[in-house]
């Protein structure tokens, strides 16, 4: 992930984080396999990496368009399609005005997927 | 996405099979880890990491455009410094087996994906969280239980999803009118709690429950105002 793209994950975390109904992101395999061997070489004096987990950001050679795609994790009290519409709208929102203040502005694909409902 | 070639040494099974020790074989390469699946594209993911590290000629043309190769270079990226984090820090096997067995069993447990339905076809939801919010409105049909729960997409681009459930049910009385309950909770449950389309609901009697008390929780019907 370039530098520009770990910006856009991190505006896309926070604003998925901020709808009512979200109460955590859920990352990817290789995000936790990354997570695991920080943990190992945080405890050896490494410096951990910091990545948005539960976000992947991307964007498209040629077209310049933006894809980010979220895995979060809701609650039970939001009927769960109308949060993932909410997620949507807010990290299309959030992404457009992060790309558009670096110099990076595209069409933006926001893809959401729902890992879990905790219990009400 | 920049990758980092310099650190990529190219896998030799053999060594790991004759269990040599880690620091005199060269590390494994992350796309063989894998294996050597072909993506949807027609690529080998061996391939394409090699493209990404420039060991092979690249067609920049397809790479760059190709969703498939962008994506499978992003995950083995991600899964080549990992690898290679922890074969430099040297952690115990056991510590490493542990860490990885979490992350497989937690990215497994989500099962298949289904849509929600959604026009945009882009927001979807884990086969397993969803099983868990049907079966429990199944379960609040008095005298049945809910088994299992399996989501199935149709091919026809729509979000449409059918439903298949197993039941364990009481025989205290008829079986067909309590079915229509249970599909009405569980319809109801899809459309009101998750937004499934779903278009059709098998439901299937697999045991017989004895001895069981209904639950106090009231059942929810159609209509009815939903759950407090």
């Amino acid at each position: 992930m370039t530098a520009d793209a770990a910006g856009v994950a991190r505006a896309a975390a926070s604003a998925t984080l901020a709808v009512p109904g979200v109460v955590g992101l859920q990352p990817s395999l290789g995000q936790s396999l990354a997570a695991a061997a920080g943990r190992v070489g945080h405890s050896r004096g490494s410096r951990p990496a910091a990545p948005a987990k539960g976000v992947h950001a991307e964007r498209t050679p040629g077209s310049g368009a933006w894809r980010v795609e979220v895995r979060c994790v809701l609650d039970g009290e939001h009927r769960a399609l109308d949060t993932a519409r909410r997620v949507r709208e807010s990290v299309r929102s959030a992404v457009v005005s992060h790309t558009a203040r670096h110099g990076a502005a595209g069409p933006v694909t926001v893809l959401v997927t729902v890992t879990r409902i905790t219990g009400r | 996405m920049a990758v980092d070639g310099t650190t990529a040494v190219s896998g030799r099974p053999e060594a790991a099979a004759s269990g040599q020790p880690a620091a005199s074989a060269p590390a494994p390469d992350a796309a063989r880890l894998v294996g050597d699946e072909r993506l949807p594209c027609g690529r080998l993911v061996s391939g394409v990491w090699d493209q990404a590290r420039g060991l092979l000629a690249a067609d920049a043309s397809h790479a760059a455009g190709c969703p498939y190769c962008r994506q499978a270079v992003a995950g083995l990226a991600v899964l080549d410094i990992a690898t290679h984090t922890l074969r430099r820090d040297e952690p115990s096997a056991r510590t490493v087996a542990d860490r990885v067995i979490d992350a497989v069993r937690a990215e497994t447990r989500l099962g298949r994906l289904v849509p929600l339905d959604d026009p945009g076809g882009d927001l979807r939801i884990s086969e397993t969280s969803a099983a868990k919010v049907l079966r429990r409105a199944a379960d609040r049909v008095p005298g049945v239980r809910a088994a299992s729960c399996r989501l199935t997409c149709l091919d026809d681009g729509s979000t449409h999803v059918t439903l298949a459930m197993t039941l364990a049910a009481t025989v205290d009385e008829p079986l067909p009118p309590r079915a229509v309950r249970v599909r009405r909770a569980v319809a109801y449950a899809a459309w009101q709690e998750l937004g499934l389309a779903v278009i059709r609901i098998d439901l299937t009697v697999v045991s017989v429950l004895e001895g069981i008390r209904s639950p106090a929780v009231p059942e929810i019907t159609p209509g009815g105002g939903g759950r407090p």
